[in-house]
């Protein structure tokens, strides 16, 4: 079970972003989390996974020294989180020794290992990225708006794949996102982030560029 | 595409190895001195009647492993103080002020210094030469590394489980390839220059050595009585070896970047 435990997080700008979150995800549980933009989910997201220092509070898991952490990340930008100079089977490669069976689920053809990540298209990029962080043998997976950037079928086909290998694997899954259909197709439980905002904070901070769901 | 890059290597260590081959030592002849280029004497002659060809090609291979050595030094410290820089923030401020020192201090002054301190000769132009070119590329690849590691995949890189050298070596290294080469490729010529500077300042190689920096200041002299062979010539061959080597520089850094995954469909 991952157990985050009053977990506060602080700008450097000395504005606190989140203060205070409690929050349990169980082996195969999928939660879903929703929240105007710019409230720190993302920020929150890069905590739990080890990409940031909390400020204050626990969480019962921590990487060890030269292990895949067990709680992984999947980015939004699936063109940012691959090194653009890499083939794709370097890529799969870093996070550990390929697994035919997987690629396989994933629909991801052999011959694109051989490619340049430029070469495929966004989709095809992401489903490389969950490979990548499904071949660590995660324990937990928090997905940051993984399918924002795709057309409702791709994003269909993305989420069923997910689902089955989740649910097969008792994964934790923790899905970040603003479609609130989605949320409420694929999860047993969703969150609203304004909650965990300090509620003057929230009104402070300008969300013109954000929709308030 | 592979022959871009082996001819201008190729052309580059005939000229440069030529000099190793022709091992007869050159001879004085003084009747024959101060002649005009001709079949006999393809470069012409000097005042003490010197074969002009091969002190060139003496000169060549000289000042040319000078200044790669001098150029393959300065850029790996240049490498290792920015990786050690991105190891640890304590390391990163040490040298930005070392860079800082470095670059406030007149070149040319402390080139001197630290060759006269050595001692002059080879060795003390060599080491002069890597102290003072390595804060220019230190704190391009700095820069770059700092970028760099803001990018998502080097910190997922991370979070997969591998250490710092591990990303150093595969991706700190291929993305800094094109800055080493560039570089290197700039540090090159400038190293051949200063060693010439320095050495017509009296504090760098002896006068007996052949580098194309003594013959180019020797010749400095005799250019206004008009003979512009001792000067033409030389730092003709000179410019034509970088050239012939930023040739090669560029084509090697396209062939390591070619995209292997669509090539059958080209070749055929
Ligand atoms: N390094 C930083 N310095 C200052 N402010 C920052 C920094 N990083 C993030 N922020 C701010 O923190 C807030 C939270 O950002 P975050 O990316 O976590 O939001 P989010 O909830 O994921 O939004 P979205 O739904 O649009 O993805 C934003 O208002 C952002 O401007
Ligand atoms: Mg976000």
């Amino acid at each position: 079970m991952l157990e985050v435990a009053n977990l506060s997080y602080t700008l450097p700008n000395q504005t606190t972003l989140f203060d205070d979150i409690s929050l349990t995800l169980d082996e195969g549980e999928i939660i879903g989390l929703s929240g105007a933009s710019g409230l720190g989910k993302t920020t929150f997201a890069k905590v739990i996974t080890g990409y940031l220092p909390a400020q204050s509070g626990e969480i019962n898991c921590k990487s060890l020294k030269n292990k895949p952490h067990p709680v992984q990340l999947i980015w939004q930008h699936p063109e940012q989180s691959v090194n653009p100079k890499w083939r794709l089977q370097k890529v799969l490669e870093e996070a550990g020794d390929i697994n035919k069976h997987l690629l396989n689920q994933l629909n991801i053809p052999f011959e694109w290992l051989q490619r340049y990540p430029h070469q495929l298209s966004g989709g095809q990029l992401q489903r490389i990225c969950i490979a990548r962080c499904l071949l660590t043998n995660p324990s937990y997976i928090i997905a940051d708006e993984i399918t924002t950037m795709l057309d409702p079928i791709a994003q269909a086909e993305i989420w069923q794949l997910i689902m089955e290998y989740v649910q097969k694997n008792k994964i934790g899954l923790l899905i970040i996102s603003h479609d609130h259909p989605l949320l409420e197709n694929l999860c047993e439980k969703i969150l609203d982030f304004t909650q965990f905002v300090k509620p003057f904070e929230g009104l402070s901070r300008n969300n013109d560029e954000g929709v308030r769901t | 595409m592979k022959k871009n890059m082996l001819i201008p290597l190729f052309l580059f260590l005939v000229f440069y190895l030529l000099s190793f081959v022709i091992n007869d030592t050159i001879r004085l002849d003084l009747i024959g001195k101060n002649q005009a280029p001709s079949l006999s004497h393809l470069f012409g002659t000097d005042w003490l009647g010197r074969d002009m060809l091969l002190r060139t090609l003496k000169g060549i291979q000289l000042s040319i492993t000078l200044g790669i050595v001098t150029a393959l030094l300065s850029t790996c410290l240049g490498l290792l103080l920015s990786l050690l820089a991105t190891f640890n923030p304590l390391f990163d401020k040490l040298v930005a002020w070392l860079i800082d020192l470095f670059l406030s201090l007149p070149h040319l002054v402390t080139l001197i210094l630290i060759s006269f301190v050595l001692g002059g000769g080879f060795k003390g132009v060599v080491i002069g030469l890597m102290l003072t070119h390595w804060p220019a590329i230190t704190r391009v690849l700095r820069a770059e590394l700092l970028q760099l590691q803001t990018m998502p995949y080097v910190q997922i890189s991370k979070q997969l489980g591998k250490g710092f050298w591990w990303r150093a070596r595969h991706h700190f290294l291929p993305h800094l390839f094109p800055q080493l080469m560039v570089g290197f490729t700039l540090i090159f010529p400038h190293a051949i220059l200063h060693e010439a500077s320095i050495t017509f300042l009296g504090f760098g190689l002896s006068a007996e050595q052949p580098a194309i920096g003594i013959i180019l200041s020797e010749s400095m002299q005799y250019l206004s009585s008009g003979m512009w062979w001792l000067a033409f010539f030389p730092g003709l061959t000179l410019l034509m070896m970088i050239i012939l080597f930023q040739c090669f520089a560029k084509a090697f850094k396209h062939y390591l970047e070619r995209d292997r995954s669509y090539g059958h469909y080209f070749n055929g």
